[in-house]
């Protein structure tokens, strides 16, 4: 059984900005808090992207991008969160999370060349 | 005269089923165009509010953060943009290939707008960023008047 992530519900119906110092709801802290204890333990975890007010680029790309900077490679990162995207408008953050995983996994290897 | 009343009786059943078939045809015609002013009407909402978040950004890249000042314009470029997903999702639910090639563009305005330093307490101005913004902004309202000219009639007769 998968675990179930609500960012919503567990963590902010308004998420933005990259770091603690940007208030409440920043990409850090998700990423720290709730996805990290995931992806370490090997586990898998649904995300649940509806019921939020939007997500700005800056906090999608600092929670899962960040991910990649943290050593993780992208394929186990997509292999171990699935989303759920019902609510008209946000389908569309997935194909974005993806890419973010994506840039930060490309700019890791020019970073390693 | 047995062949006389036939004939007016068929003739009769021929002009009811006529009108029927007609007012029937009306009926579809009128649904159809209410629906093609609808999809009209979203697609306005579309350009106006990716003007307005255009302008919006272009506010928010221009000046240094010192104290969160443009947090709230941050959270309206948000909310826009969101809005902005949701009408096109509305829009192109008809036709998924369509609906794809216009997301495409909008998450590229989304990322050249909210990506970065953006919500970042203390962020510079960047006005880098508001070439690709511009590029972005007219590029995703291109390409929904494109895609929302190739949207098949909505016929509901046939849904």
């Amino acid at each position: 059984m998968d675990k179930m992530i609500r960012i919503a519900e567990d963590f902010s119906e308004y998420p933005g900005g990259r770091y603690p110092e940007d208030g409440d709801g920043n990409g850090t802290d998700f990423r720290e808090n709730f996805l990290v204890p995931v992806i370490a333990s090997g586990d898998h975890a649904k995300i649940v992207l509806d019921g939020t007010k939007g997500y700005p680029s800056s906090f999608l790309e600092e929670a899962f991008g960040g991910l990649v900077r943290g050593g993780y490679e992208a394929q186990k990162i997509k292999d171990t969160f699935s989303f759920v995207a019902n609510q008209p408008g946000f389908a569309r953050f997935i194909a974005l999370i993806n890419e973010h995983i994506d840039r930060a996994a490309r700019y890791q290897k020019i970073a390693k060349v | 005269m047995l062949s006389f009343w036939a004939t007016l009786f068929s003739a009769g059943i021929g002009a009811l089923l006529s009108s029927l078939l007609v007012k029937l045809l009306d009926h579809f015609v009128v649904i159809s165009s209410v629906l093609e002013k609808q999809r009209d009407a979203d697609l306005e909402i579309i350009r106006k509010y990716a003007l307005d978040v255009n302008s919006l950004a272009k506010d928010y890249w221009s000046v240094d953060d010192d104290d969160h000042s443009t947090h709230l314009v941050g959270g309206t470029i948000s909310a826009k943009a969101f809005f902005l997903g949701r009408i096109v999702e509305r829009l192109f639910e008809a036709d998924a290939s369509l609906k794809a090639a216009v997301e495409i563009e909008l998450n590229r305005l989304d990322s050249a707008i909210t990506s970065g330093e953006f919500g970042v307490k203390g962020r510079s101005a960047d006005i880098r960023k508001i070439s690709g913004i511009e590029i972005c902004t007219y590029t995703f309202v291109d390409k929904s008047e494109l895609c929302r000219r190739k949207l098949k009639k909505h016929f509901v007769l046939f849904r």
